[in-house]
């Protein structure tokens, strides 16, 4: 199983992809940064300085994270290269079990680098001294947010099988951002956001045993289905 | 005997087409089995099968004496191939998509990839990325994979496709030395008839998903009639002549002007000077044999 999950990450090698985790993690950071570097305004507290880094990041994320695990799953298909890793002697659950583990190791990457970034761009801005409760509990915060994230991956990795492609996966990603909220005002998804914030610690507090069945229910939804698509589904030409 | 590969039965139905129909194949050690078959004949859904890339409806396969009946069956350690198309990631180079093979084979020596790509003469480019190959180049790069981890049987799918004359010479000369010198056995599926007549020391006919004939190359040769070849500015006329005149019955129109005489091959000067005679103007008289196409063409009606 170990070649097949370094073998994952071999193939991304010098792929713009690994620039999207970047991309995601430093965007909250750098754009606090500047803006504060332009007006020359300081934040009172961490807790304000994490908390508009933190949702601007929640925001973005689906449609990041559709990306970069759409693409883990949808090159296979656009390059072609299906049909040459499908005549490796292992079996095709453990390259969809490699492909998991990449798609969730760049996920948490990119939280904690976003977490580290938006803690050191801090040390520049905020007047407070930062606790180490406060730092633990910003880190809890973005490991909320991964966790959220690798619930959906299993959905990334079903509709870019079924596509053999990542774009069905940032559409959807889009879709789920902007579907309208069932009460008049945001979207749906800002409703989403407001609960995940809670359990961060951020804003009324929510149920975080809702928040964990209901990840986990996500996670298992598409799990199944992918795993039973990707290990019997027949590879033709156009693939 | 000992066959590399067979299948019994093969079968594959797409809601009700049937794409490839009962196939029986038999490769025995050491052949270059030349799979041959018009596009859309069922080469490449064989092919698929065997590899495990395709589930097959029904029908079995058996592999080095044992029977496959999963693609966990497969012995991928023992196989290379190229089905249809040598995918390989675009931002590595061609060292490291070898590279990233020679690791998922297993293979224990890092000299193997360069070895390969001397073999197939890529070693100028081994730095360069995959994108920005020729097609030849991603050619011979598929088959350097395919090599790579020493297979006993090497299953290329069209593996000449977009390869320009030179460079179908060079892979021709490269599958003939494998086979003599290293005794891999080849199974090539192609629709050129000449490519696979000049290589393959075994034939299949598949059309229409069915196999039509499974023989060795030598027997079509042994099977293949001689025949008169007559250049005529007048068929039909030529035709009569060659009916009435010389009492011959066993001939064919090829194609306009050109008549082919399988009886009484011994005697073209009287044939010759019956047409004369007759005012039809001969262009050519000549023995000659038919071709693997004239035998694919007989068998598959066409």
């Amino acid at each position: 199983m170990h070649k097949v999950i370094a073998a994952e990450f071999y193939k991304l090698k010098h792929s713009r992809i690994a620039w999207a985790v970047w991309f995601g993690a430093l965007l909250p950071s750098l754009l606090y940064t500047i803006v504060h570097l332009v007006t020359a305004d300081s934040v009172s507290t961490w807790d304000a300085w994490f908390g508009s880094q933190y949702s601007v990041l929640l925001i973005f994320s689906p449609t990041l994270f559709s990306i970069i695990a759409g693409y883990i799953f949808g090159r296979e298909f656009m390059h072609k290269t299906m049909n040459s890793l499908f005549t490796y002697p292992y079996s095709r659950m453990h390259f969809l079990i490699g492909k998991w583990a990449v798609a969730v190791v760049f996920i948490v990457c990119t939280c904690l680098l976003a977490f580290l970034a938006t803690l050191l761009s801090g040390l520049l801005f905020v007047e407070e001294d930062p606790g180490w409760t406060q730092i633990f509990a910003f880190l809890y915060a973005y490991l909320i947010m991964a966790a959220a994230a690798v619930a959906i991956v299993p959905l990334w990795s079903f509709v870019s099988i079924i596509g053999k492609s990542f774009v069905p996966a940032v559409v959807i990603s889009l879709v789920i951002v902007c579907l309208p909220g069932p009460i008049g005002g945001g979207s749906a998804y800002s409703e989403i956001v407001r609960y995940v914030l809670g359990i961060a610690g951020y804003g009324a507090p929510a149920n975080a045993g809702w928040f964990a069945s209901a990840a986990a229910g996500l996670f298992l939804i598409f799990l199944v289905p992918s795993a039973v698509l990707y290990v019997k589904m027949d590879v033709h030409g156009g693939t | 005997m000992e066959y590399i590969l067979q299948t019994h039965r093969l079968t594959k139905r797409y809601r009700g087409v049937t794409a490839v129909d009962q196939v029986e194949l038999h490769i025995k050690k050491g052949d270059i089995y030349g799979f041959l078959g018009q596009n859309g004949a069922g080469k490449t859904t064989t092919i698929r099968m065997i590899t495990g890339l395709i589930q097959p409806t029904s029908g079995s396969i058996e592999m080095f004496g044992r029977s496959v009946t999963g693609r966990r069956q497969i012995p991928f350690e023992r196989i290379g191939s190229i089905i249809e198309f040598p995918g390989f990631y675009p931002n590595l180079s061609v060292y490291e998509n070898l590279e990233l093979h020679r690791r998922l084979m297993g293979v224990p020596e890092p000299g193997a990839v360069w070895a390969s790509l001397e073999l197939v003469g890529l070693v100028d480019v081994r730095d360069r990325k995959f994108h920005k190959l020729s097609l030849g180049m991603k050619q011979r790069l598929g088959i350097a994979r395919a090599l790579l981890h020493n297979p006993e049987l090497l299953i290329l799918d069209e593996p000449t496709n977009g390869l320009d004359p030179n460079g179908i010479m060079e892979i021709r000369k490269l599958l003939r030395d494998l086979a003599e010198q290293r005794g891999i056995t080849i199974l090539i599926s192609s629709h050129i008839l000449s490519e696979v007549e000049q290589l393959a020391t075994r034939i299949g006919i598949i059309h229409r998903g069915r196999l039509l004939k499974e023989l060795y190359l030598d027997e079509i040769r042994e099977k293949n009639r001689h025949y008169l070849q007559i250049r005529t500015d007048d068929d039909r006329k030529a035709a009569f002549v060659l009916e009435q005149q010389c009492g011959i019955r066993d001939y064919r129109i090829h194609e306009p002007g050109l008549i082919r005489v399988y009886e009484r091959l011994g005697e073209s000067g009287r044939i010759n000077t019956a047409l004369v005679q007759a005012g039809v103007e001969v262009a050519e008289l000549s023995i000659q044999r038919d071709t693997l196409e004239d035998f694919f063409l007989k068998l598959t009606g066409g």
